[in-house]
């Protein structure tokens, strides 16, 4: 599970440009959106591309992740139970 | 104030204004659910000419969207004697994207491969028009803001006549991107209904010729006045409120024209946050009273065009005294409270107010009318540069002086945000383009702006390749169909006049925002684009001038801050 979290955080980083943040500077159950950090919608469908490209998830719309997207933590359980690749 | 004196409608519909409105009172859609429509897995609902059409109107050498562009405005020369080939014509496009899915069969440098401003070029040549073609990039309200700036260069005696062209094609590129934004609905949208689910998109040419008035009226419809602006709220949602679209209607509602007024003819796309925006608007601006009525559901969302295709048809419909209801409406789902025009409505008035919005935070609103109203008289600007600055790869200059750098090429854009900005923005989020044009009103902007009101400040950006670092990296997330992941983040940066938008929000820019293209830099266009412009809206500040960039190693920002006394 913590390679995982770490793996998730690092594609987090890559994929929204997060600039000189390192995966340890991410808290695992910080809010992501709004404090925390700080990200905004159309960060939200980038989550959804990084679940279907990296996990083979597919979520239909930003309001089915708004549970999913709470925290790393949370995206790293939803993504171990529904997981196809 | 300019007459309308030929008009032009090509989509799935039509090929001419006629058949066009002709099927959409008949009720009419193009819209149908597409299997695997240009390489996009899955089923998408669009309104896409059938490939015999297609065949039809493409030519030899010439891309899908300027086949489409010529064969619009040509009809719509015919009707008309007005002299195109003079000087005194120019020749206007409005697009979002100009049919840039092109570029993925085009290697680099080819000397066949055109931005929107080259395909302008080539475009303006073939119909011989001879001055140089402007194209407005403005997202959605692209054909809106250019029937507005032809209207302004008419009104400032610099031209007799204007052939104003919105166009935008169905590309895989523009699919894929909306795919990403899970903006679009799966089946015919519902603009305003409860039951809405977002939009469908659809491809269309819509031209407009204007003149200046000449007192030979036949029964005309005359372009009043128009206003944009920046709701410098987010990038790619409007602000709940409405706030944008209210200022822009209330800026150039007079109580007579109010009076005058038939109808809105709203954007509604059907999207969940445009409609209600545009609700609360309407609802604010005084004028939930009177019918708003939206055509989305015939042709789909047209981007460039749906700013000149809606209100022609609008036009048509009060030349009968009627106004047409909203197909796919049904069920009131917006809390502003206005009158959704919900069965043909009879009327025996003649003008009406177009409203759109689009991304970048852009908002305006176009009045027409067939009575005239007061012409407008060019007011001289006097005015003072408070600013200047110019980055190249290796250079910057602030007010004459360089500034002194550490590093070059793209790193030298990062140390100059890092240095002077750092403000948290979304700025590693940008591409090359946008960056720079960021970072230079950044520094042109930064305690300059005082205590000047937010809509008070203009921005004029003017370019030659915009977007197209960003439009070949999005081309490149969904090259096949196994590795088909379009960024959203990569493709809102494909419109080159969201930038504006992220100007908008970090400086509280609150007025005109205008991203124009052009086939190479000339900057006596640029200052009689932005003086026409100034001249009509009457900021306080402005900011304009060129960027570009065409590659990781070769870029120019140029730009100046002008107080207008």
């Amino acid at each position: 599970m913590e390679e995982l979290i770490n793996t998730i955080k690092q594609q987090i980083i890559d994929a929204l440009n997060l600039e000189e943040m390192t995966p340890d500077q991410i808290d695992n159950d910080a809010p992501l959106f709004g404090e925390g950090l700080g990200l905004d919608s159309i960060d939200a469908l980038e989550l959804i591309v990084i679940l279907d490209k990296c996990y083979g998830i597919k979520l239909k719309s930003p309001a089915e992740g708004k549970e999913v997207f709470k925290s790393v933590n949370c995206i790293a359980d939803y993504v171990q139970k529904n997981r196809t690749k | 104030m300019t007459k309308i004196v030929a008009t032009n409608i090509t989509s799935p519909l039509g090929l001419t204004t006629e058949e066009n409105y002709a099927a959409v009172k008949r009720g009419e859609t193009c819209l149908k659910s597409v299997e695997g429509c240009l390489g996009v897995p899955g089923c998408v609902c669009v309104g896409i000419f059938p490939d015999e059409q297609r065949r039809a109107l493409k030519l030899d050498g010439y891309s899908w969207y300027e086949s489409l562009v010529i064969h619009s405005v040509k009809e719509a020369l015919s009707h008309t004697a007005v002299d195109y080939a003079s000087p005194r014509t120019i020749f206007i496009l409005g697009t979002s994207t100009a049919g840039i899915d092109e570029l993925g069969d085009v290697p680099e440098k080819d000397g066949d491969f055109r931005s929107p401003g080259l395909a302008a070029k080539k475009v303006a040549d073939r119909l011989g028009i001879v001055t140089v073609p402007i194209t407005v990039s403005n997202a959605c309200i692209s054909g809106g803001t250019a029937q507005l700036l032809a209207d302004r260069l008419i009104s400032s005696g610099l031209y007799d006549v204007a052939v104003v062209c919105g166009a935008d094609v169905l590309s895989a590129f523009v699919l894929a991107g909306f795919n990403a934004f899970k903006a679009m609905s799966p089946t015919e949208c519902k603009p305003f209904d409860i039951e809405r689910m977002g939009l469908n998109i659809g491809e269309c040419a819509a031209t407009v010729v204007l003149t200046k008035n000449d007192d030979n009226n036949k029964g005309d419809w005359f372009i009043i006045d128009g206003c944009l602006n920046n709701d410098a709220y987010h990038v790619s949602a409007p602000i709940p409120s409405g706030d944008g679209v209210y200022r822009t209607i209330t800026n150039i509602l007079t109580p007579e024209l109010k009076e005058s007024l038939a109808c809105v003819t709203a954007h509604g796309t059907a999207t969940m946050f445009n409609d209600q925006m545009e609700s609360k608007a309407i609802e604010n601006a005084g004028l939930g009273d009177i019918y708003t009525t939206a055509y989305k559901s015939h042709f789909g969302h047209t981007f460039g065009a749906s700013g000149i295709v809606e209100p022609i048809i609008t036009m048509c419909s009060l030349d009968e005294g009627i106004i047409l209801p909203v197909r796919g409406f049904d069920e009131i789902g917006v809390s502003g409270r206005i009158k959704i025009c919900n069965s043909i409505e009879s009327t025996d008035k003649s003008a009406f107010i177009k409203i759109q919005s689009g991304f970048g935070g852009c908002n305006g609103s176009v009045i027409y009318s067939k009575n005239h109203g007061p012409i407008k008289t060019p007011v001289l600007l006097d005015y003072k540069t408070l600013n200047e600055i110019r980055i190249t790869p290796d250079k910057v200059m602030f007010n004459h002086k360089s500034l002194s750098v550490k590093s070059s090429g793209p790193d030298l854009i990062t140390e100059l945000y890092k240095s002077f900005l750092s403000d948290g923005s979304r700025f590693y989020k940008m591409d090359l383009y946008s960056r720079l044009a960021y970072v230079a009103t950044g520094l042109l902007c930064k305690d300059a702006i005082g205590d000047c009101s937010p809509e008070d400040i203009s921005l004029f950006v003017f370019t030659q390749n915009g977007s197209i670092l960003a439009d070949r990296k999005h081309l490149s997330t969904f090259c096949t169909p196994e590795e088909y992941y379009p960024s959203p983040a990569i493709m809102i940066n494909t419109l080159p006049n969201v930038v504006l938008g992220e100007i908008a929000v970090k400086n509280r820019i609150k007025g005109e925002t205008t991203l124009i293209i052009l086939p190479y830099r000339d900057d006596s266009i640029i200052d009689m684009v932005v003086k026409a412009s100034v001249s009509d809206s009457r900021p306080s500040l402005v900011i304009y001038g060129w960027v570009d960039c065409d590659a990781e190693d070769s870029f120019d920002a140029d730009l100046k801050m002008l107080r207008i006394k």
